[in-house]
């Protein structure tokens, strides 16, 4: 009894640990507008908006296994969605949103067929494929599109009466939208069908062993994240007001993937690394147009030194600074169960 | 006899026009322990990919606890009661030997799909995952990932995996592959030690895990069956000492 009660608080320990750097981060992100110019919070939270979609990236590439280059198309869905319906029709934020994720979900349920069978560099080169299908619809059709000048006219986002599109408010409101993400894809990472998808990442054949459908899983994955990519085209659309071919070319989604692997990790990661990439995108942009020479040696770089992105080098500077509160926290977990441990001896005994 | 759970007939498969398996028969009763033995290249994995749903079958009709499986993908026959475990370790690396159990399980209740709510947090499947690993003698490695734990653990694992669903048959394509000779010795009782309920067909080439464990022998050779009986039978067999019997000891004699 008092056994299940310490490993109570121990758990409960352990979770309240991993809550202390989420809370620190989002508490940071919630102050920092006072000490930021206008244009700082613009840019903060453009980089909040990449990080949602570096997020949802990594659900298919970090969790599945499923390294995608057309995940830009999901994000330039909800872009677009948002874009079209206020070029042509003057729609509101509510419908804008809603079309946009169904058109993501959509899209992602067919692209999902397409690639069912597809592995490793089939899967890069489908992804891309369907992507790149739409990139030329959005410079192609200008009739819809308005090509390469792109849509424009989109007005303040606004919902029941509440506009909030004035640079600050706007900012909470991604800020709170990042946040219910995070949640959401730390639960999910958590979930049965979390690890089900890492493992089929793992090991697909034992997951069909086990009765896994290992199709309907990667499919489902793809939804998801697209659906949430699709969240972060729509906020983008508000923010800039503006949407063109850019959001769906090959380049988004490369800056996707370096994010994912600049930040390594679950959730936290990829969020880290999608705000780096987002300030590096503003700021190198500005001093020079060779961005994507500078972003492609960075992921050569990351790929060296960082193989397990800025998550795996917390983890091993966090091993580094306490060893002996981990060791502690081991030697706590093992005290824990007695009981097995004695079964374990009899085992051994038994095999001796 | 006690009813057949797995049963099979005229099974072939061929890959690019050379016949792997031709016109394969035998059926398995339950609690059955079947061995099946033959030279490299003999089938006998490419049987169990038939049998599991790994690969299509060319001809013939596979039969589980009566229904037809024939054309089910692998994952249908999986949750119908069919347990498998590969030659080739196939567990997931970067999770720990807990998490794999617990996959295991949770995806014979049909929980794969849950969104929510934390898998490792589920009391009843981590008690029964205790039980399990408790059992195999892995419950001290539970937290370590299963890259990092020894060979011949991963093997027990690889079993403990099959036991995970609510399997009636299980196929153990050689439990001991790899292992040295104490460790395999170390896998008779575990195997033993399985329900008496629980239906097995063993591909082994270790031929003291093999009499140890099964009723059965069925011999197989260049993808037909060559003899099926009794370990007695089959090692008194002219025809099985000559084909697979004399020249297993011979060579593997230094193993």
């Amino acid at each position: 009894m008092s056994n299940s009660v310490s490993s109570t608080l121990v758990s409960l320990r352990l979770r309240g640990a991993k809550l202390v750097a989420p809370v620190l981060g989002f508490g940071a992100l919630a102050m920092i507008p006072y000490a930021l110019t206008l244009n700082e919070i613009h840019l903060l939270s453009a980089m909040l908006i990449f990080g949602i979609f570096a997020m949802s990236l990594n659900l298919l590439v970090g969790f599945g296994g499923m390294a995608s280059l057309g995940h830009a198309l999901f994000f330039g869905a909800g872009a677009y969605a948002v874009g079209l319906l206020s070029f042509h029709r003057d729609s509101g934020f509510a419908l804008s949103l809603l079309v946009g994720l169904a058109a993501a979900a959509l899209l992602a349920l067919v692209v999902g067929f397409l690639v069912r069978r597809a592995r490793g560099t089939a899967y890069l080169m489908i992804t891309l494929a369907a992507s790149q299908v739409f990139w030329g619809l959005a410079t192609q059709w200008k009739a819809v599109t308005n090509g390469d000048d792109g849509l424009f006219g989109i007005s303040s986002p606004s919902i029941l009466g509440w506009d909030f599109g004035s640079t600050v408010t706007y900012y909470y409101v991604v800020l709170v939208v990042v946040a219910g993400v995070f949640v959401l894809l730390t639960a999910i990472s958590r979930s049965p069908f979390g690890y089900v998808l890492r493992g089929v990442r793992d090991n697909e054949q034992r997951m069909r062993a086990v009765g896994v459908d290992v199709d309907r899983i990667r499919h489902l994955a793809l939804v998801i994240s697209a659906v949430i990519a699709s969240l972060g085209g729509v906020l983008y659309a508000y923010q800039e007001r503006y949407v063109g071919p850019d959001v769906l070319a090959a380049t988004t989604s490369g800056d996707g993937l370096l994010a994912v692997a600049l930040g390594g990790g679950a959730v936290a990661g990829p969020l880290v690394g999608g705000l780096v990439v987002g300030l590096l995108e503003d700021v190198v942009g500005s001093y020079t147009d060779r961005y994507l020479m500078i972003l492609g040696i960075l992921f050569v770089l990351v790929a060296i030194f960082l193989p397990r992105g800025l998550a795996g080098l917390a983890q091993s500077l966090g091993d580094t600074v306490r060893p002996r509160r981990r060791a502690a926290e081991q030697a706590i977990e093992q005290r824990v169960e007695p009981a097995q441990a004695e079964v374990t001896e009899t085992e051994g005994a038994h095999h001796g | 006899m006690a009813e057949p759970v797995l049963e099979v007939s005229g099974l072939s498969k061929s890959f690019g026009g050379i016949s792997v398996l031709s016109d394969v028969g035998f059926s398995v009763a339950r609690g059955e322990r079947r061995g099946i033995i033959g030279p490299n290249g003999a089938g006998k994995t490419t049987l169990f990919n038939v049998l599991s749903g790994y690969l299509p079958a060319d001809a013939g009709t596979v039969r589980l606890c009566g229904s037809d499986v024939t054309t089910l993908p692998a994952h249908r026959r999986a949750r119908m009661g069919l347990g498998r475990t590969f030659q080739i370790v196939a567990l997931c690396d970067e999770l720990t030997v807990e998490e794999n159990v617990l996959l295991g399980l949770v995806a014979s209740n049909r929980g794969e799909w849950r969104l929510l709510g934390s898998l490792r947090g589920r009391r009843g499947l981590v008690e029964r995952s205790r039980e399990l690993l408790s059992e195999a003698g892995l419950i001290d490695l539970r937290e370590h990932k299963v890259k990092a734990i020894a060979y011949g653990h991963r093997r027990v694992l690889e079993i403990v995996m099959a036991l995970t669903s609510r399997a009636r048959v299980l196929l153990l394509d050689e439990p001991a592959a790899g292992l040295s000779g104490e460790e395999s010795l170390r896998m008779i009782p575990l195997l033993e030690r399985l329900d008496r309920d629980l239906t097995i067909v063993l591909i082994e080439h270790d031929m003291d895990v093999m009499f140890n464990t099964v009723d059965r022998l069925l011999v197989l050779d260049h993808g037909t069956i060559l003899l099926e009986g009794t370990p007695e039978e089959v090692r008194s067999s002219d025809l099985v000492r000559e084909r697979y019997l004399g020249t297993q000891h011979a060579a593997g004699a230094g193993s």
